[in-house]
């Protein structure tokens, strides 16, 4: 059975499903890498092109782990799954960078796909997906079937990770949980922060330095800004004056915004990546509105190979502290001071 | 020896720097308060802090409430039995309102790390550190003063005697090292190149921790570079406000964990988990390995009070936490 190696980075965390059923169901074995650990990130830091973004870099060393064991790897050329809003370009010239860097590579499989730019629509999708298809079987009814499998599950996956709006107002009124149960913490306030940033940060524990985790130890309730509601972020993102038309940071900025106008958590953290061009054009816009309106704290944490761990949990532990105390009546008690 | 209806809380703040300790009573007011370096040690001077204050109190005071604070308050929580373990932000910010209600700023530089503190109405709605950088910290100025021969205490009263301040870059301090020197190569006297560099480490901070930041007065300057009169006086250059420095301000952070300490047993009471006075006689010892279990390679740090094993941490999985049953043994 020929092997097909996918690198858990980056669009991974977007469309594993579709991606692992496609290959599985044309007859081969989907490869994908393992969690990113200090070895994956040592690789990568050692081997990307310095100017790339940390989750960029990581995808290097992603590529690094799977090479000796696959036969082919799927790196897709991927501009945008929307009809005018784009991804990032990086995605484009992924595979073609890795291509020269790392001269050893196994056969690169890399369909180049963006309905925005290109106005690739459903057949040209299934034209070049079909193509893919044909490298591992000449059973037209097996691709077909393949292809039809691989976005159903993709759909199903978009099914369980967005939420619709009267999901999101039950969240909002603390009737539902949508992610990890928060730890219990005697005699303190259950506190609901809106977790913001790309899948391939909030997702993957080793790059944000497990804040999922974190934050449920510190009990503490959180919505991931991609499971927020499609419409809510188009009706945010209509009140700006420009067109963002970078599609995943449109999710982030209208999670932000949307959140900062309801005043429905306790705070907002901004988990951005280092060297990012769309997340610094986000950060300093969701600055600015934080400036304006500062009823719902936020906190920018940037992320990099860099980044300290102790910082970023004093960081994460003051800002969370931060929360409690504003609404603590006994912090009251305590800064007026008694004199006897 | 317990004084009827009063109750004493311990702060240990241990920072890349120093180890300050401070006894608070239940009016929260400082009863006694240890500043020493760290050295590198802070299990050493823990031990040796907690020593100098019992003998500073003169008598085995009773202890309600222990907390901990600083870059090492999680080992400093092992070490002294802490029933509170906070970040030094919260720490910071609750001294300083305890001091002045009053308070919007703080400003904090200790040996590595710088913050700024944003109250309103007595609650702190912003916040910001250094991150990967730590130009304009005390560890710079202290190797700066070794550099030029001049005691550190002497630095900030010499940097006042100076009307002529030269220009230094502050951006890095590896840079501002190169310029002081080309300064001095010029001719420039001590006492200006010194003037420059408070200016420039307190435009560093401004631009760097302070940006964007809403700057209100009555400000707080506090942490060891406070005691820098030349510090200071920059400060006010550019803020164009007076800027109030406390009486204790190298000891802000214990007293805030001993403030914290205060507030956790009154919201859940219970006994105090403190060793009590005889923690410097007790025997600590840290081992340090690396774990082969994945490609991770995680950092584990295992903590023994006299042979027997207090805590463990360091890894990611979580396999090497102390289990429920060895926590319950402790």
């Amino acid at each position: 059975m020929k092997k097909v190696g996918i690198p858990r980075a980056l669009l991974y965390y977007k469309f594993s499903e579709m991606w692992t059923t496609f290959f599985k169901e044309l007859g081969t074995e989907a490869v994908v890498s393992p969690k990113t650990t200090k070895q994956i990130k040592f690789d990568s830091v050692k081997n990307a092109p310095d100017e790339d973004c940390y989750s960029t870099k990581l995808y290097f060393g992603h590529v690094l782990a799977l090479k000796d064991q696959v036969d082919y790897l799927f790196i897709p050329r991927f501009g945008s799954d929307h009809h005018t809003y784009v991804g990032c370009p990086k995605f484009i010239g992924l595979a073609e960078v890795l291509r020269s860097q790392i001269p050893d590579l196994p056969e690169i499989i890399m369909p180049h796909y963006n309905k925005a730019k290109s106005g690739h629509r459903k057949i040209a999708f299934f034209r070049k997906a079909y193509k893919v298809g044909l490298k591992f079987t000449k059973n037209p009814i097996k691709i077909i079937r393949a292809i039809i499998k691989a976005v159903k599950a993709q759909k199903n996956h978009y099914k369980t990770i967005l939420i619709d709006e009267e999901t999101l107002h039950k969240w909002e009124r603390s009737e539902t949980i949508l992610n990890e149960p928060p730890r219990y913490v005697e005699n303190e306030r259950q506190l609901k922060i809106a977790l913001v940033g790309h899948s391939y940060v909030l997702n993957d524990p080793y790059s944000a330095l497990g804040i999922r985790t974190s934050l449920q130890e510190h009990g503490v309730d959180f919505i991931t800004s991609e499971q927020m509601p499609r419409n809510l972020i188009d009706k945010q993102m209509d009140k700006l004056d420009y067109d963002l038309y970078f599609l995943y940071e449109r999710e982030i900025l209208g999670a932000i915004m949307h959140f900062m106008e309801s005043k429905t958590v306790d705070g907002i953290i901004h988990l951005m990546i280092f060297s990012c061009g769309p997340d610094s054009i986000a950060g300093e816009v969701a600055a600015r509105l934080s400036k304006r309106d500062p009823i719902v704290p936020l906190l920018q944490l940037v992320f990099d190979e860099l980044t300290a761990e102790a910082g970023m949990k004093t960081r994460i532990e003051a800002f969370i502290d931060m929360l409690r105390r504003s609404e603590d009546e006994q912090t009251l008690l305590l800064t007026t001071k008694v004199h006897i | 020896m317990k004084e009827k209806g009063n109750n004493y809380f311990l702060g240990v703040d241990v920072g890349s720097i120093s180890t300050n300790l401070a006894v608070i009573n239940q009016t929260q007011d400082l009863i006694e308060s240890v500043y020493i370096r760290t050295e590198g040690k802070p299990v050493d001077s823990v031990q040796r802090g907690i020593k100098i204050m019992q003998e500073k109190l003169g008598n085995n005071l009773e202890i309600t409430g222990a907390g901990s604070t600083g870059s090492a308050r999680q080992l400093t929580g092992v070490i002294v039995g802490a029933d509170i373990v906070k970040n030094e932000i919260t720490a910071h910010a609750l001294a300083s309102l305890d001091l002045n209600p009053e308070v919007q700023t703080v400003m904090e530089i200790g040996g590595q790390d710088s913050k700024i503190i944003i109250i309103r109405n007595g609650i702190v709605v912003d916040f910001a550190m250094n991150t990967v950088c730590a130009a304009g910290t005390g560890s710079f100025l202290d190797m700066q003063a070794s550099r030029l021969d001049i005691p550190i205490e002497d630095f900030g009263d010499l940097a006042l005697q100076s009307d002529n301040a030269v220009s230094i870059a502050g951006r890095c301090t590896v840079f501002a090292e190169s310029d002081m020197i080309h300064k001095q190569q010029l001719g420039h006297p001590a006492k200006d190149i010194i003037k420059g560099l408070c200016e420039a480490l307190a435009r560093n901070y401004l631009n760097n921790v302070g940006k964007g930041k809403d700057i209100k007065p009555p400000i707080m300057f506090q942490g060891g570079v406070a005691a820098n009169a030349g510090m200071r006086e920059s400060f006010e250059k550019y803020l164009e406000y007076e800027i109030m420095i406390p009486e204790n301000y190298d000891v802000m952070g214990a007293i805030g964990a001993a403030i914290l300490a205060k507030e956790e047993m009154n919201k859940r009471p219970r006994n105090t988990s403190f060793y009590g006075w005889d923690i410097p006689e007790m025997d600590f010892k840290t081992t340090g390995f690396e774990c082969d279990g994945c490609p991770n390679i995680c950092e584990i740090v295992e903590i023994r009070k006299n042979e027997q094993l207090v805590a463990r941490w360091g890894s990611r999985c979580g396999k090497w936490d102390l289990t429920d049953e060895e926590a319950a043994f402790i």
